[in-house]
C-alpha cells in the first residue's frame, strides 16, 4: 500500500498533522496504539487558561481525522519496522486483533453489560474504576468500536450471544501490514510520571494520594463518580493539597526538566475543584510557579483571589493518618522558613511528563537520535523545529519536549508543513 | 543591615560544597531534615545566606553545628546540589573564621597543612629522641623508663597551656558572635541549659539518634567515649604513679579502662574510615583532607594506646615502647591542633547549642508569660 505520510501517535500533534496534510492533498496513515484515537486531550477535563472543555475541543478533530477521505486511522496498531526506500520509508505496521469486526460493531456496549468479567483497572480512567474484559474504551472513543482485553477474558462467549451485529470474532489474529510512504510524522506524546518512584509521596500506597491526571478524570464531564471524592471511603474531599513539580525539575529521579504543563494544569483543577466542591480548601504546594503563556499569568492571580492558597514550599515528605487523612511536611519559605507539618484530605501530585525513547527502536538503518532528556532530537530547532537527525522523518508534539496543549497544535503545524516541503522537493528532484 | 561578603561562596567552595549554586530554593532539604527545628530551620536558609554573601547570620547562628549530616538533605534534594555538604564545608570556614590569627587556615590549605602536619610529627619525635632513656627496663615493661614521668609532665603543662589559651580564646569570639545582649538571660538559666545540653548533647548526644542511620550515631558515641575514657585512662595511670606509686595494684583500673577504651575509639575511628572508603554514601562520599586527617589520627590514638596497654599486660618491653612513641607523637599531634583542625567542632558544638538552648528556653518563658 501507498501513502504520502505516516504519522505515529493519534493524540492531538497526530491528528492536527494528519488533517493538515490530508486538507492539502495527501494520503496520510495515521497508526495509533491504543484502541481508540484522542490521546491524553480528549481524556482531561478542561483546557487552561480559557476553561474550554477538552472533549469539546478535541472530538471534532477526532471526528475529522477518523471521517477525512485522505486520512486512513488505524487503531490498536503498532509501526514496528521504519526503513529508508528511496527518499521515502517502507514501514511495517502490527495491527493487534480486538476480535471485534470493526465494521460490523455499533458500539451499543450490549457486550460491555454481558461480560462477567470485572477488570480492576480502567486505563481511561487512570484505575480510579474497573472495566470490563470486553470495552468501549471512553464514552467519546473513535472508532466507538469495543475491543477484548484477551489476557483478561474467560473466553466464556457471553459478548458474542449478546453482541446484536454478530461483532464478536475470536477468530482475529495479529496482521502485518507493509506499506510505503514518503514521509514520516512522529508524534509519540509523553508518558506521565510514575508517582511511585517519589515513595516519599506514599502513592499506590497511601489511598488518598492520587496523580494530577486521576483528578483531571474526577473533574471530567464524563467523570466516574460524578463528583469528586477521595478513594479511600468515598468521602466528598474537604481539603485538598497539590504537590507541584513532582517527577520534574528532580534530578533524583533523573528528569530535571520543567514538565511546563503541571503549575496550569494544577491552577485550572483548583478553579474546576472550586466550581465542584464550593467548600472545599485548596492548597497548592509550589517551588514557582510558571504561568507563562498568553492569559496564564492572569488566569494564575485569578485563582489566587478566588481563595485557592498558594504555598511556596518543595513537600519533603507525606505521612498517612489512621482516617485516611495526609501530613504533609515542608518549609513554609515565605513565613520565616519554619518546617510546617500540614492535614490534608485528599493530595494530589502533580506529575510531570516523561519522554518516550522506545519510538527510535522502530527506525532501522538510520538512527532517530535523542537529545540528552531522552525526548527526540531537534537538529535544527531554532530554524526547522521538526527536522528530526533522519532525513524526511519530522516530530510533533511532545515527544521532542514537554508542552503545553496550544504549543503542541503549533508544533503539529509544523511538522506538516515541514513535511510538505520535504516531499514536495524529492517529488520535483526526481 | 546585613553586611555582605560577595567571596563568601567562593570562599565555602573550597572547602566543599562545590554543587550548592545548583540550589533553587526549593526548600525540600529543610523539610526532609530531622534534626532542622520550627526556630532554626537549615540547610535552605544557610544556602540562601551562602548565595546572598551574608556571613554574619550564618556565624552567629547555631544551625551548622545542629546538622550532623545524616544525609537525608543530599539523598533527596531534586538538584543534587549536596545540602549537607555545605553544612560540612561552612563548618569547616566557620573554624578558620573563628582561629585566632588565623592559624586553622594553615590546617585546611592544601600544601601548608601537609607541611603543618610533617613540621609537628617532626617536632614531637625530635622531642622524644632527645629526651628518651636509651636504657630503659627491659625486665618489666615501665613506659616512664623510657620516657620520664618529668619529660611528660612539663610538655604537657605546656601543650595544655597552648591549646587553653587557643581554645578559651576562640570560644570568647565564638561567644561574641552569637550572644544577644537583649535576652537578659540569668546565670540560674544559663545552668540550667548548661546541664542539659552537657548531658543531652555532648554525653549522649540525643539528637544524633534522630537521624535515620543509627549505626553512624553509635560510631560517633565510640569516638567520644573512647577518646574520653583513653584521657581517664592516662590521667588515672599518671596519677597513681604520682600520687601512690609506680608499682601500685591500682594500675589495674587504667590499664583496664585503657584496653577497653581503645577498642571503643577503634571501633568508632575505624567505622567512619571504612565509611569513607568503601561505602559511598551522601555523607561520606567526599571528604575534606581536614576530615583524614582528624579520623586518621582517632584511629591511631586509639590502635597506640590499646597496643600500649596490651603490652604492657603481657610485658613486652619494646613493642610497648614503640606503641607509646607513636601513641605521644600522634596524641601531641591531635591534641595540638585541636582548637584549629576538625576536633575544635568539640568546643564549638557544645558552645553554640548551649548558647542557643538558653535563648530558646527564655523565649518559651517569655511567651508563656506574655
Amino acid at each position: 500500500m501507498e501513502y504520502d505520510v505516516l504519522v505515529i501517535g493519534g493524540g492531538i500533534a497526530g491528528m492536527e498533522s494528519a488533517i493538515n496534510l490530508g486538507e492539502a492533498g495527501y494520503k496520510v496513515l495515521l497508526v495509533e496504539k491504543e484502541p481508540s484515537i484522542g490521546g491524553k486531550m480528549i481524556l482531561l477535563s478542561k483546557v487552561f487558561p480559557t476553561l474550554d472543555c477538552a472533549s469539546c475541543i478535541s472530538t471534532p478533530k477526532m471526528a475529522e481525522t477518523a471521517h477525512h477521505p485522505n486520512i486512513t486511522t488505524m487503531t490498536y496498531s503498532e509501526v514496528m519496522e521504519v526503513k529508508r526506500n528511496g527518499s521515502g520509508f517502507n514501514a511495517k505496521i502490527l495491527k493487534k486483533p480486538k476480535y471485534v469486526n470493526e465494521s460490523a460493531c455499533t458500539g451499543c456496549q450490549d457486550c460491555e453489560r454481558a461480560c462477567p468479567v470485572n477488570v480492576k483497572y480502567d486505563e481511561f480512567n487512570f484505575d480510579l474504576v474497573g472495566r470490563k474484559a470486553v470495552f468501549i474504551p471512553f464514552p467519546q472513543a473513535i472508532p466507538k468500536v469495543a475491543v477484548i482485553d484477551i489476557d483478561n477474558c474467560i473466553l466464556c462467549g457471553a459478548c458474542e450471544r449478546a453482541c446484536p451485529a454478530s461483532a464478536i470474532d475470536f477468530t482475529q489474529v495479529p496482521e502485518e501490514i507493509e506499506v510505503n510512504v514518503r514521509s514520516v510524522i512522529v508524534a509519540t506524546g509523553f508518558k506521565l510520571f510514575p508517582a511511585e518512584r517519589k515513595p516519599q509521596y506514599g502513592f499506590g500506597k497511601f489511598k488518598n494520594v492520587i496523580n494530577a491526571m486521576q483528578m483531571d478524570r474526577l473533574l471530567a464531564p464524563t467523570r466516574p463518580f460524578n463528583t469528586v471524592l477521595r478513594p479511600s471511603d468515598g468521602k466528598e474531599a474537604e481539603n485538598i493539597a497539590y504537590v507541584l513539580c513532582t517527577g520534574s525539575r528532580d534530578r533524583t529521579v533523573g528528569n530535571p526538566l520543567c514538565s511546563q504543563i503541571c503549575c496550569m494544569y494544577s491552577i485550572k483543577q483548583a478553579q474546576l475543584i472550586l466550581g465542584a466542591l464550593p467548600l472545599a480548601d485548596v492548597t497548592l504546594y509550589y517551588m514557582d510557579i510558571r504561568a507563562f503563556g498568553k492569559g496564564y499569568e492572569e488566569f494564575y492571580k485569578q485563582t489566587r483571589d478566588m481563595g485557592v492558597q498558594f504555598i511556596k514550599g518543595r513537600v519533603a515528605k507525606i505521612e498517612e493518618r489512621e482516617n485516611g487523612n495526609l501530613i504533609l511536611r515542608y518549609e513554609d519559605i515565605e513565613n520565616g522558613g519554619r518546617v510546617q507539618e500540614t492535614e490534608h484530605d485528599l493530595v494530589v501530585l502533580s506529575v510531570g511528563l516523561l519522554p518516550t525513547p522506545e519510538i527510535t527502536s522502530i527506525f532501522k538503518e538510520e538512527k532517530l537520535e535523542l537529545d540528552d532528556y531522552y525526548y527526540v532530537k531537534q537538529v535544527d530547532e531554532d530554524l526547522s523545529p521538526a527536522r528530526t537527525s533522519i532525513e524526511g522523518v519530522f516530530v510533533a508534539g511532545t515527544a521532542y519536549g514537554p508542552k503545553d496543549i496550544p504549543d503542541t497544535i503549533l508544533s503539529a503545524g509544523a511538522a506538516s508543513s515541514e513535511a510538505t516541503a520535504y516531499m514536495e522537493t524529492t517529488r520535483r528532484q526526481k | 543591615m546585613e553586611k555582605v561578603n560577595p567571596d563568601f561562596l567562593d570562599n565555602v567552595k573550597e572547602m566543599g560544597a562545590f554543587d550548592i549554586s545548583a540550589c533553587y530554593s526549593c526548600g525540600n532539604c529543610t523539610a526532609v531534615c530531622p534534626l532542622s527545628t520550627e526556630e532554626y530551620s537549615f540547610p535552605r536558609k544557610m544556602i540562601r545566606y551562602s548565595m546572598l554573601g551574608i556571613e554574619d547570620k550564618i556565624l552567629s547562628g547555631p544551625e551548622l553545628w545542629q546538622c550532623y549530616y545524616c544525609g537525608e538533605c543530599t539523598d533527596t534534594c531534586p538538584r543534587e546540589a549536596d545540602p549537607g555538604g555545605l553544612m560540612m564545608a561552612l563548618r569547616r570556614y566557620t573554624i578558620r573564621q573563628y582561629s585566632v590569627g588565623k592559624i586553622a587556615d594553615i590546617f585546611y590549605g592544601g600544601t601548608s597543612s601537609v607541611i603543618a602536619w610533617v613540621f609537628l610529627s617532626l617536632v614531637a619525635i625530635a622531642g622524644l629522641v632527645y629526651f628518651h632513656n636509651p636504657t630503659p627496663n627491659l625486665q618489666r615493661v615501665d613506659p616512664l623508663s623510657f620516657i620520664t614521668l618529668d619529660f611528660l609532665h612539663y610538655a604537657g603543662m605546656v601543650l595544655g597551656i597552648v591549646i587553653a589559651f587557643f581554645a578559651i580564646a576562640q570560644l570568647v569570639i565564638m561567644w561574641r558572635s552569637l550572644y544577644k545582649d537583649e535576652m537578659h538571660v540569668t546565670i540560674g538559666e544559663w545552668w540550667q541549659s548548661f546541664w542539659d545540653i552537657l548531658i543531652n548533647e555532648v554525653f549522649i548526644q540525643k539528637t544524633f539518634n534522630e537521624c535515620e542511620d543509627k549505626n553512624r550515631y553509635w560510631a560517633h558515641l565510640a569516638l567520644l567515649w573512647g577518646f574520653l575514657g583513653l584521657f581517664l585512662a592516662t590521667i588515672l595511670a599518671f596519677g597513681i604513679d604520682f600520687l601512690i606509686s609506680v608499682d601500685s595494684g591500682l594500675k589495674i583500673i587504667p590499664h583496664v579502662l585503657g584496653i577497653v577504651s581503645g577498642l571503643v575509639l577503634l571501633y568508632g575511628s575505624g567505622y567512619y574510615l571504612y565509611r569513607r572508603y568503601f561505602i559511598k554514601d551522601s555523607y561520606s562520599k567526599y571528604s575534606h583532607h581536614s576530615d583524614w586527617v582528624f579520623i586518621w589520627l582517632m584511629f591511631l590514638a586509639g590502635l597506640t594506646g590499646f597496643l600500649l596497654d596490651l603490652f604492657v599486660w603481657i610485658n613486652l618491653p619494646w613493642p610497648a615502647y614503640i606503641a607509646f612513641a607513636v601513641h605521644l607523637v600522634v596524641v601531641f599531634d591531635l591534641l595540638l591542633t585541636a582548637p584549629f583542625a576538625k576536633f575544635a567542632h568539640a568546643m564549638y558544638r557544645p558552645l553554640a547549642l548551649w548558647i542557643s538552648k538558653t535563648y530558646s528556653n527564655k523565649e518559651k518563658v517569655q511567651q508563656a508569660q506574655a
